[in-house]
């Protein structure tokens, strides 16, 4: 504190910090406003900032998008872990034959594994663990362990040819969030609240729920931090069990009335502070008390599922009723999306296969088959799905090959960024669309490539956001999404 | 055959002229320098002979210079009047620096030459400077000394910037695309901003100059570029559509490309005659051109609208600034209204945080008629009577009237929503009479209809009146039922 009370006193570091606090400061005047705002208010604002000595121009979310969108909001069921391509979407007959037989270097090329397997002295091919066939109008071929996801193939666009530059966890994971193999960056939820703004002021704009049950490896939540944009912009996580969202419920015997007295006694401390400090942290924190207090009212109603027909329910599958289980989450995701939440992002653990794919498979996709294809159809039935974007998919795929010994079921595979499966619907997608193609191992995409920045620019493209030209400065330099590279993949939309 | 590749040798060769220019210029400037040191403290007339030396190497490596830099003007691209000056220039130093070479030399039999000779190689520095300068302009253009000029110093010497400035091209703002001449205000911001650099006045590669009518229609050394009206055989667009890495794409690969809506604007503009005068609306752009063009509006750059083709007509229509009093009374009752995009006066209004919005504040929308487009009234109290009014938002796309007490009764007053594409009636009391009146509506491509008393029979025998609308009802759901 001294440290700052010194800088202030301080005259050329304070004209400094008083341009950049008061610029941050507009900028968060700016969001709370958000769409609520018209752009005129807004530029009000901001000009009446620019004046006391703001810097212009720079890190002003968007207000409304670039242009048109297809979508107003996503839901973003990550499968994490790494879901194996061939044993759900990228059906590859030659790998039945081939059993056993090592694959041939010419496919296996020089690309990196991982240390897992980089020991191994070869590298057998492992038959698929269950069978294909063909669905949907346009004869796509899923596999057995998906028959529901299957059951949605005239509503979904898969696409089979996603690469990705991490083959490890965590920075696979984050790279798929935030665009960057290192922690830090915004997530792509945080992106779109902090430039578009919420849809409904008694909600958060991006909230995360993490299913339990999936696995034991964990996810951290980096995956959806807001990075250096302003703080209320990271997601707000949703638990299971009675208090979705920790500490939000009056204490026992606290009137509402008095809780809008007290948030008011802090409020004006907290303003005074601001004038001192010019701290735009401050802001984020005053905007967060008045976001929970409207929580308070608008998410019992929510997580109160008592109205919820029992064919709604018997749709999404038995592990509705289990509080934090996948089916119930989905659940959860269709009504927050009822209520305009822009972004909402699922996380299910459980796909990492290194060993005992036939089981682990099979557990993962009982978990999340049904329900992920009962979001997608009630989203439909409901007239939702034209303008939510729903997306299935995880941070890399898996080796055609084996990892350790080659046995009849007990085998498993490794992380393989070079090549992976992931499904959209919705939102402007294309329904009833394949896209991209591997080679006869699932292990090189040898059509329609899509690197995760092109996805990540395609899912911004669909909200309306030119990706290029949606840039936040710190520490020096403009950030995007995206950052330097990413191109709309227009053959997958509609 | 020989001959032919010798003319190879000979264009590669020209390649090095921009390395071996630099050996002249560092040795006649170091024989200026010595030469100055000498005239000024004479106990340094040891460097007598290292002059005389630096001279001789210079003269040679200016003469190889000349040779090489004449290879390369061979290649052409360059302004002529600009290049034969720094031919003679060049060739100017090569003689210049011999003869002071030579007179070096002369002047230790002759003192009275040193006067001479120093005034020789002073003019020859001049002559060095401006063909290098010369020379530099026409390699980096002849804006590179001045468009990175800081203010103020730019000013002082009266360096507009945006004249003549690649490095700096400042498109002059669209107000209203109708009015905007295709040629002047589409099409040249294009070529001035990435063609230019190679094909104007400071650098004719190919033969070609794109800044002026008749040298652009000219065409290069292989013939004409554009051909009025077909885009296929147009040297022009044929260049822009090929593969990155062919080497005759234009812009080649590693120079800033055209965007897809700058390339589709091209294509129409060819095709529609390349004309030169007419403004968009005389041109008759069809509406997804139109929306296409839209995005070059307020100084854009053609943002990549790719998806315009699949959006609403209604996109593409201009209207006025909305009321701003009106979207101030909706914004005090919780509603959320909102342009649709940013160059859009067309709104988006929601009331899902003012669950209270019923038919007496409906009429409030109607003073917004022209700008909704998308219209969320779901789970309000509004009613049948609140339709009439509604029914006045001619420009609606989108309608959710989901989970409300309208009913068939109410249907018929949304007859007049021309551009009407997705209706939600989702548990409604809508039923197969309201979903007849539903038939006429000519842009209808959704309706969703779960929940209501809306039947199987009733959906099919609209289907057979409207085959392309997509109809999700509770007919839909059985089906899935089944499938499952």
């Amino acid at each position: 504190m001294d440290d700052i009370r010194k800088a202030l006193q301080e005259k050329s570091r304070r004209d400094f910090l008083r341009g950049s606090a008061l610029g941050l400061g507009s900028i968060a005047l700016g969001t709370l406003l958000g769409c609520n705002a018209d752009e005129q208010q807004v530029k009000k604002v901001v000009a009446a900032a620019n004046k006391a000595g703001a810097i212009s121009d720079e890190n002003q979310p968007l207000v409304n998008p670039h242009f048109v969108p297809r979508a107003k909001r996503v839901i973003y069921l990550f499968q994490s872990g790494g879901p194996s391509q061939m044993e759900l979407f990228d059906y590859k007959p030659e790998l039945y034959k081939l059993h056993g037989q090592d694959i041939p270097p010419s496919v296996l090329g020089t690309g990196r594994v991982s240390g897992m397997v980089s020991n191994q002295n070869r590298f057998p091919l492992a038959r698929p663990a269950t069978e294909f066939k063909q669905y949907g109008s346009n004869g796509a071929y899923f596999s057995d362990l998906i028959p529901y996801t299957a059951g949605i193939a005239d509503d979904i666009c898969v696409v089979k040819s996603m690469f990705t530059e991490q083959i490890n966890h965590e920075p696979a994971v984050i790279f798929t969030q935030t665009g960057n193999q290192l922690s830090g960056r915004p997530s792509i939820g945080s992106w779109i609240s902090y430039g578009l703004g919420s849809l409904n002021q008694n909600l958060p704009s991006f909230i995360v729920m993490v299913s339990k049950g999936g696995g034991d490896q964990p996810i951290s939540n980096l995956a959806w931090s807001n990075g250096f944009l302003p703080s209320h912009h990271q997601g707000v996580q949703f638990m299971s069990g009675k208090d979705p969202v920790l500490y939000l419920s009056s204490p026992d015997g606290v009137e509402k009335m008095d809780r809008r007295r007290a948030l008011d006694f802090i409020r004006s401390f907290n303003v005074l502070q601001k004038d001192k400090w010019q701290d735009p942290e401050i802001d984020s924190r005053l905007n967060q008390y008045e976001m929970a207090y409207r929580m308070q009212m608008a998410v019992p109603e929510i997580t109160d599922l008592s109205n919820e027909p029992q064919h709604i329910l018997d749709m999404y599958g038995p592990d509705v009723k289990i509080p934090g289980s996948y089916a119930y989450n989905c659940l959860m995701a269709r009504r927050l999306a009822e209520k305009d939440v822009r972004f909402i992002q699922l996380y299910h653990l459980g796909w990492d296969h290194h060993g005992a794919l036939h089981k682990g498979i099979r557990k993962a996709t009982k978990q999340t088959d049904q329900a992920s294809a009962a979001l997608v159809k009630d989203l439909k039935q409901r007239g939702l799905l034209d303008d939510t974007l729903v997306v299935w998919g995880g941070e890399f795929g898996r080796t055609s090959f084996c990892q350790g010994t080659l046995t009849e079921e007990a085998f498993g595979r490794d992380h393989h960024p070079t090549a992976y499966s992931i499904w959209m619907a919705g939102g402007g997608t294309k329904p009833g669309l394949v896209y991209g193609a591997t080679d006869d191992f699932a292990h090189n995409i040898v059509k329609d490539k899509v690197h995760v920045h092109d996805f990540q620019a395609t899912l911004l493209h669909l909200m309306g956001i030119d990706h290029e030209q949606f840039v936040y400065k710190t520490q020096g330099r403009r950030y995007r999404l995206t950052d330097v590279a990413g191109e709309v993949v227009k053959g997958i939309i509609a | 055959m020989l001959l032919a590749s010798l003319n190879e040798w000979f264009s590669y060769f020209g390649h090095f002229h921009p390395v071996v220019v630099h050996l002249p210029i560092g040795m006649l400037v170091v024989a200026f320098i010595m030469e100055l040191l000498v005239w000024r403290n004479p106990a340094l007339s040891v460097l007598h002979p290292a002059i005389a030396v630096c001279l001789l190497a210079g003269c040679i490596s200016a003469v190889l210079s000349c040779v090489v830099g004449w290879f390369l003007s061979q290649e052409g691209g360059y302004a002529a009047s600009t290049l034969a000056f720094h031919q003679w220039l060049g060739i100017g130093v090569a003689l210049l620096s011999g003869l002071c070479w030579w007179m070096k030399r002369r002047s230790v039999l002759r003192p009275a030459l040193v006067r001479w000779f120093r005034k020789a190689l002073c003019g020859l520095l001049v002559v060095l400077t401006i063909a290098g300068h010369l020379g530099g302009n026409m390699t980096h253009g002849e804006d590179y000394l001045t468009a990175g000029l800081p203010q103020p110093v730019a000013g002082w010497l009266g360096i507009d910037l945006q004249k003549g400035d690649t490095a700096a091209i400042i498109r002059k703002p669209i107000d209203n695309i109708d009015q905007a001449v295709v040629y002047t205000d589409l099409v040249t911001p294009v070529f001035q901003e990435k063609c230019y650099s190679c094909h104007s006045a400071q650098k004719v590669k190919g033969g070609l100059r794109m800044d002026g009518v008749e040298l652009l229609m000219k065409g290069g050394k292989h013939g004409a570029i554009i051909l009025p009206g077909n885009t296929d055989g147009s040297e022009l667009i044929r260049r822009l559509l090929l593969p990155k890495d062919n080497d005759k794409r234009m812009p080649p690969k590693d120079q800033p490309q055209l965007s897809e809506q700058e390339l589709a604007m091209l294509r129409w503009w060819v095709q529609s005659g390349a004309d030169t005068k007419k403004t968009v609306s005389e041109a008759k752009p069809d509406s997804a051109m139109l929306a296409a063009l839209r995005s070059f509006q307020e100084g854009g750059q053609g943002n990549d609208t790719g998806t315009v083709t699949a959006l609403s007509p209604v996109f593409a229509l201009s209207v006025g600034a909305p009321d701003q009093a009106a979207i101030k009374a909706l914004q005090q009752l919780g509603v959320l209204v909102a342009p649709v995009a940013r160059n859009q006066h067309l709104l988006e209004v929601s009331c899902i945080n003012a669950p209270g919005f019923g038919d007496e504040q409906v009429a409030l929308l109607t003073r917004l008629a022209d700008h909704i487009v998308w219209l969320k009234l779901d789970h309000t109290q509004v009613t049948d009577a609140a339709l009439a009014s509604v029914g006045q938002l001619k420009h609606l796309v989108r309608l959710d009237l989901s989970g409300t007490r309208v009913g068939p009764a109410g249907m018929p007053a949304l007859k007049n929503l021309s551009y009407l594409e997705y209706l939600n009636l989702t548990a409604t009391k809508i039923d197969d009479a309201g979903l007849r009146a539903l038939v006429s509506l000519p842009a209808l491509q959704h309706i969703y209809c779960w929940q209501s008393s809306v039947s199987a029979k009733g959906i099919v025998s609209f289907l057979q009146q409207k085959p392309a609308t997509r109809i999700v009802g509770a007919a839909d759901q059985l089906q899935q039922g089944r499938g499952m």
